[in-house]
């Protein structure tokens, strides 16, 4: 499914590519810029969206990630693959924002009760079940070593050595990190699952 | 089986990479755990619902349209900061030459005004005791000579300062007129200046 993406620095030509990708030669930044949302721009966002469970900060999280890809693009040197290098660009960035976010409830107790799945926003209108939203608030309240990797085994399919590499921890933590994350998601969801 | 084995072996059953009699143990553990059965039961939930519950993503055209607009937005914060610099620097720029400017013309104009005889000025009445001679010299390169009554006094020391130079009389000065006289070269006009006053000294009576 990968497609490679190559582009022409000052310092000569750079291949990003995927193991099973097809070589597309691209020498505008903008045009491998575009390639790349093409790419991989729905899989930025849904990792932002269930990491921080909120529709509209997920978008405007991913233009941030995104501009941070286009402007790193020229030094990246292909040491992982493109979409691995970007993955934790986005993971960094969404638990820098949720952090801050974290911080900005605790000094303001007014948001503390504010439901952020009760915002309202774009996707509100199009939220339609329940289900969706006890998924959403149940996978929010993972601490984030857990959710990350629920995120990336379950929304992107990736195996426990991709997982590995890109939250750069040992396989066998992966594992048990999943089997700890399932048990947790396993009790909060028991009332859907046992219908 | 144990739940310990199960769990371990739970993701390599739903991908259906164990072998049969393992799925076989697979199943019975299932069917006596309910705790092991619920694991079973959401690992089949997350793989097969998560995706179908996550919204639409927003289409590529607005991320790259939003992308473009925080470049630009970006573009012009850092334009707009290289111009406050430029502006921050340019203005230092003159207020250090305004500065130059004003003591350099400062400087100018001292220069300019010749050394004087401050007091007394003519026809001054002074008493021995209280009254000096006051110079003012402008630059102490200026070489001042002062005489009182002819008689020329040492300031040499007290020459080499900028602004008034006080001259005390002499101790023998008698009651009666007399007269302080300066002399100096003046570069502008290249001529000896000479400049005089005369004043009262009142006796001890």
């Amino acid at each position: 499914m990968g497609t490679a993406i190559t582009y022409t620095t000052e310092k000569g030509e750079i291949k990003v590519a995927d193991t099973k990708s097809e070589v597309v030669s691209v020498n505008e930044i903008d045009g491998v810029f575009e390639k790349f949302v093409e790419e991989y721009g729905d899989r930025i966002f849904n990792l932002l969206y269930w990491k921080v469970g909120d529709y509209e900060d997920a978008k405007d999280l991913t233009s941030e990630v995104l501009l941070k890809v286009y402007t790193n693009l020229p030094k990246f040197r292909g040491e992982s693959s493109l979409y691995t290098w970007a993955y934790r660009i986005a993971l960094n960035h969404a638990n820098r924002f949720l952090l801050k976010r974290k911080i900005s409830r605790f000094i303001s107790l007014d948001d503390l009760k504010v439901d952020p799945a009760e915002d309202s926003n774009e996707y509100e209108d199009v939220e339609r079940t329940e289900l969706q939203k006890m998924v959403r608030d149940a996978i929010q309240q993972l601490p984030s070593k857990y959710r990350d990797i629920v995120i990336l085994k379950y929304l992107d399919g990736h195996g426990y050595e991709e997982i590995s590499e890109i939250l750069k921890i040992p396989v066998g933590t992966v594992k048990s990190r999943l089997n700890r994350a399932r048990e947790k998601l396993a009790r909060k969801l028991k009332g859907v699952l046992e219908i | 089986m144990k739940c310990d084995e199960f769990r371990e072996k739970l993701d390599a059953f739903v991908n259906g990479n164990l072998s049969e009699d393992d799925k076989k143990l697979m199943v019975e553990h299932m069917n006596e755990c309910e705790e092991c059965r619920l694991l079973y039961k959401t690992e089949l939930f997350l793989r097969k619902k998560l995706m179908e519950i996550t919204p639409n993503p927003p289409s590529h055209s607005e991320l790259i349209a939003k992308v473009k607009a925080r470049r630009e937005k970006r573009r012009r914060a850092q334009q707009m900061a290289f111009r406050v610099g430029m502006a921050f620097a340019t203005l230092l720029v003159i207020a250090v030459i305004s500065v130059r400017t004003v003591f350099n013309t400062r400087q100018a104009v001292s220069a300019e005004l010749p050394p004087a005889i401050v007091a007394p000025e003519d026809g001054d009445v002074v008493l021995p005791d209280e009254a000096n001679i006051v110079l003012f010299v402008p630059d102490p390169r200026y070489q001042v000579d002062l005489k009182i009554d002819g008689e020329k006094m040492d300031i040499r020391n007290m020459a080499q300062t900028t602004g008034n130079v006080v001259v005390t009389y002499p101790p023998d000065i008698e009651p009666g007129y007399h007269y302080a006289e300066i002399e100096f070269y003046d570069p502008h006009n290249d001529q000896k200046i000479v400049q005089s006053a005369v004043f009262y000294v009142v006796g001890d009576q």
